[in-house]
């Protein structure tokens, strides 16, 4: 998996613990984003800052602040390998 | 109410009708008998049925995996336990013919109930952002000290001077009758307390299609602790009746809460916005 990738496991994973399935259901739709939770494995397709960016996005439209917070919180030992212009909007 | 689910509308129509029926026992003077009684019965259906559907439907969120399937979870069974209590009270209404029944069995429903409140609010604490800010902010810790102690002396005023009569255990009680009667207003106060906090230190970052939700169970909560003052305060002034004002306050505060509840009964509906996804 992509830096991408392991970026939208970590926020899945961080939203799944506060909100349950939901943050699975809700990652599946968002378009370019491939979810296997099963297998804890997730792929994007296209424009990958962006795509972390709808799916933070999605979890915000249900709780605000406190989910990009959670996401940043989450992300945050992965960010830190990319440079300013690499890191998704919505995690900076 | 046109994001509320079908199950917040029902239990809106249902609580409309209570307050027609409470509005009719008030205008035509019912200060006891079989119509009081009814209404004791049928506000008490709010927390039970609302609280049974909010457990079933806890799993939509996770159920006991996740800290809002256990917010929706312990709430909704603080709801059924209260509800559970208002049946039993009933039945000493209607069948053993005591108007207030207390102490009495209808306890064993009523007492735990705001133990789970309590505890259903420390789980959606972390759902709306009010632990995150405890951990990231020294003015939240500040807050969540200086509130209970503000908090404090009004609430022994209001619960022990004025409710009480200045007498939190008269003489001659009995064991039971005075765990409850520490209990209750304890118990009361530390719901409000909880509720107060965590709102306070949500504000900032909780938001989204659930921020009037869990702001209608948040103040349930505290309209639960004006409606017991009240109780409590009528009964020891020998002028509480079924289906008095305060009863009104109680169907207001378990309606809040199971309200809010009920919001979290169905998946949430999220559309991206144009330009997104």
């Amino acid at each position: 998996m992509d830096l991408y990738a392991q970026m939208a496991v970590k926020i899945i994973q961080s939203q799944e613990a506060i909100i349950g399935p939901v943050a699975i259901e809700q990652a599946k739709q968002v378009s370019g984003l491939q979810v296997d939770w099963a297998h804890h494995e997730v792929s994007i397709q296209g424009e990958a800052r962006r795509t972390i960016n709808n799916l933070i996005t999605v979890y915000q439209e249900l709780f605000g602040q406190i989910s990009v917070e959670v996401s940043k919180e989450a992300a945050s030992g992965l960010t830190g390998q990319l440079t300013a212009d690499q890191v998704p909007e919505a995690l900076k | 109410m046109k994001n509320e689910n079908i199950y917040q509308k029902l239990i809106t129509g249902y609580f409309g009708a209570m307050l027609v029926f409470w509005v009719v026992l008030l205008v035509t003077h019912h200060k006891g008998g079989n119509a009081n009684y009814w209404f004791s019965f049928l506000f008490g259906l709010i927390p039970l049925l609302g609280g049974l559907v909010g457990m079933l439907k806890a799993g939509v969120w996770g159920g006991l995996k996740s800290a809002l399937g256990k917010a929706v979870f312990f709430v909704s069974l603080g709801l059924v336990l209260w509800g559970l209590g208002e049946t039993i009270w009933s039945y000493y209404n209607f069948v053993r013919h005591v108007p207030a029944p207390y102490p009495s069995l209808a306890d064993i429903g009523f007492a735990p109930s705001i133990f789970f409140w309590i505890l259903g609010t420390l789980f959606l604490a972390k759902a709306t952002g009010a632990m995150y800010a405890l951990k990231k902010s020294h003015w939240a810790k500040l807050f969540a000290v200086v509130v209970p102690l503000l908090l404090l002396v009004p609430s022994y005023y209001i619960q022990v001077k004025v409710a009480r009569g200045g007498v939190l255990i008269p003489q001659g009680e009995t064991a039971l009758k005075t765990v409850l009667d520490i209990a209750y207003p304890f118990g009361d106060f530390l719901a409000l307390l909880f509720a107060a906090v965590v709102y306070g230190l949500s504000y900032r970052y909780f938001g989204g299609l659930y921020r009037r939700a869990v702001s209608y169970l948040l103040a349930g909560l505290a309209v639960m602790y004006c409606a017991d003052s009240i109780f409590s305060y009528t009964t020891t002034k020998g002028t509480y009746y079924n289906a008095d004002w305060g009863d009104m306050l109680l169907a207001l505060g378990l309606f809040l809460i199971t309200f809010g509840i009920l919001a979290f009964a169905a998946k949430p509906q999220v559309k991206l916005s144009k330009g997104e996804g």
